[in-house]
């Protein structure tokens, strides 16, 4: 079999990539909890706050030349500090990749699979991502763009056959802003900002191997648009047919409001269509944290990432398991110290360091 | 350098999930260690241990057969 070592994206693979990636989890974990109501307006101004993170990390990549998150990070540092920033990022991309695996899981094992051990789901998903990675990131571009009708003709279905088995009750969303802009703020604030939005930050990784990289960045600012009103629709689908209160207990609150549609006593239990959606949402997304993190391994032993991909893919699979007891344990941490601890610092601060190192150092070669 | 890498990412990696659980979740050392890291009966926690063992024997054959093709090429075989 042919492997190319020179990969690349077209930048309609970019878009979908990001489309999916953006959608993939934070359809069926209910996000913009604290806002409450005004959940959905909180998820439309963070889609804003994302794309501006977004063409900062694209300016940060135009800056430095087209090169990617690892060699800005080289560039910046020197050879030998950029090596201990470098191994902070992959254990970061892997402990994400951890955690996506195991919200999938958890989903799985609460709704088909009652009793199939999270183990056993956890590694036969890393054992498709495994392929996709060994055949390359190209591999699961085209399996984007096979799978991409099915996934927005599903959500737009759900969201039909909600409305016409009369389940959606609109004044659930009302008083609008009824507690202030508080709620929304401390919704955005590092909850929404850092997942998904900041999370578009593996995207530095990928973002040189796109074929017309001049155009990478309107395609890469649509596609986090239409994500965020992917997000906003679903979001009042959610609040419309549950109520803040239910939507906010429910661990799944997309399933939940899923399992509402029933059309002529016939059509029912379509909250599979959901996992389905998820599912491929979950392996794009832990592929892509996966690949980031392999790309940093490349950069920091100089071996070819193939060689690491097995490997890796169990001891990602082992901490997804161990990562937490159960799923309130997996969840609280998502929630307080995740966003805190590690979106913060990694996705906001460390890049908002890296800019002005690039411009004196820039500076600093132009006057010799 | 595989296998090296493999550890290296193996601690870091636990030492995190650890860090969380008994600095933000407030649990003992022993606690963490009985709860997470050890095969629990009646769980199929030995599924991903057995995992992790595979793929770090995986990482020794990965380095051996890079260290034969190097020597194979230093010795002009």
């Amino acid at each position: 079999m042919e492997r190319k070592m020179d990969e690349k994206i077209s930048l309609w693979q970019l878009f979908l990539l990001i489309f999916i990636f953006e959608t993939g989890s934070a359809i069926v974990v209910g996000i913009a909890g604290e806002a409450k109501k005004d959940a959905w307006i909180a998820i439309l101004m963070a889609t804003f706050i994302g794309i501006m993170i977004l063409l900062y990390y694209f300016f940060m990549i135009e800056k430095s030349g087209n090169k990617n998150l690892f060699e800005i990070l080289e560039l910046c540092f020197g050879k030998y500090i950029s090596k201990l920033f470098i191994v902070i990022y992959i254990i970061y991309f892997f402990y994400l990749a951890s955690r996506v695996l195991r919200d999938f899981g958890e989903l799985l094992v609460s709704t088909i699979f009652e009793k199939t051990p999270i183990e056993f789901i956890s590694l036969t998903m890393m054992f498709l991502i495994v392929y996709f990675l060994i055949l390359g990131i190209e591999t699961l571009s085209r399996s984007a763009e096979v799978f991409i009708p099915y996934i927005v003709i599903f959500i737009l279905f759900v969201g039909l056959g909600i409305l016409l088995s009369q389940e959606l009750d609109f004044s659930n969303l009302l008083p609008i802003l009824g507690d202030g802009i508080k709620p929304v703020m401390k919704a955005i604030f590092p909850s929404l900002i850092g997942f998904p939005f900041g999370e578009l930050i593996v995207f530095t990784v990928l973002i040189p191997k796109v074929t017309k990289i001049k155009k990478a960045r309107t395609v890469a600012a649509i596609s986090v648009f239409l994500s965020g009103l992917l997000l906003v629709y679903t979001t009042v689908i959610q609040l419309a047919t549950l109520g803040d209160n239910i939507r906010n207990r429910s661990n799944f609150p997309m399933l939940s409001a899923a399992r509402e549609i029933s059309l002529l006593n016939f059509i029912e239990r379509v909250d599979l269509l959901i996992v389905f959606i998820v599912m491929f949402g979950i392996v794009v997304k832990v592929t892509i944290f996966f690949y980031g993190g392999l790309l940093g391994l490349e950069k920091v032993f100089n071996i070819p990432y193939r060689q690491f991909v097995v490997p890796m893919a169990l001891l990602i699979s082992f901490s997804s398991i161990i990562i937490s007891k159960n799923f309130a344990e997996h969840i609280e941490e998502g929630l307080t110290f995740v966003p805190f601890y590690l979106h913060l610092p990694l996705q906001l601060i460390l890049p908002l360091f890296i800019f002005p190192i690039i411009w004196f150092k820039k500076n600093k070669s132009h006057d010799k | 350098m595989v296998t090296i890498a493999f550890i290296l990412i193996f601690t870091l990696l636990t030492s995190l999930i650890g860090f969380f659980d008994i600095f933000y979740l407030h649990k003992s050392i022993n606690e963490f260690f009985y709860s997470v890291l050890s095969l629990e009966f009646g769980t199929r926690k030995w599924w991903v241990f057995s995992g992790l063992f595979i793929g770090l024997c995986y990482s020794v054959i990965t380095d051996f057969k890079r260290f034969r093709k190097k020597k194979g090429v230093t010795e002009g075989t």
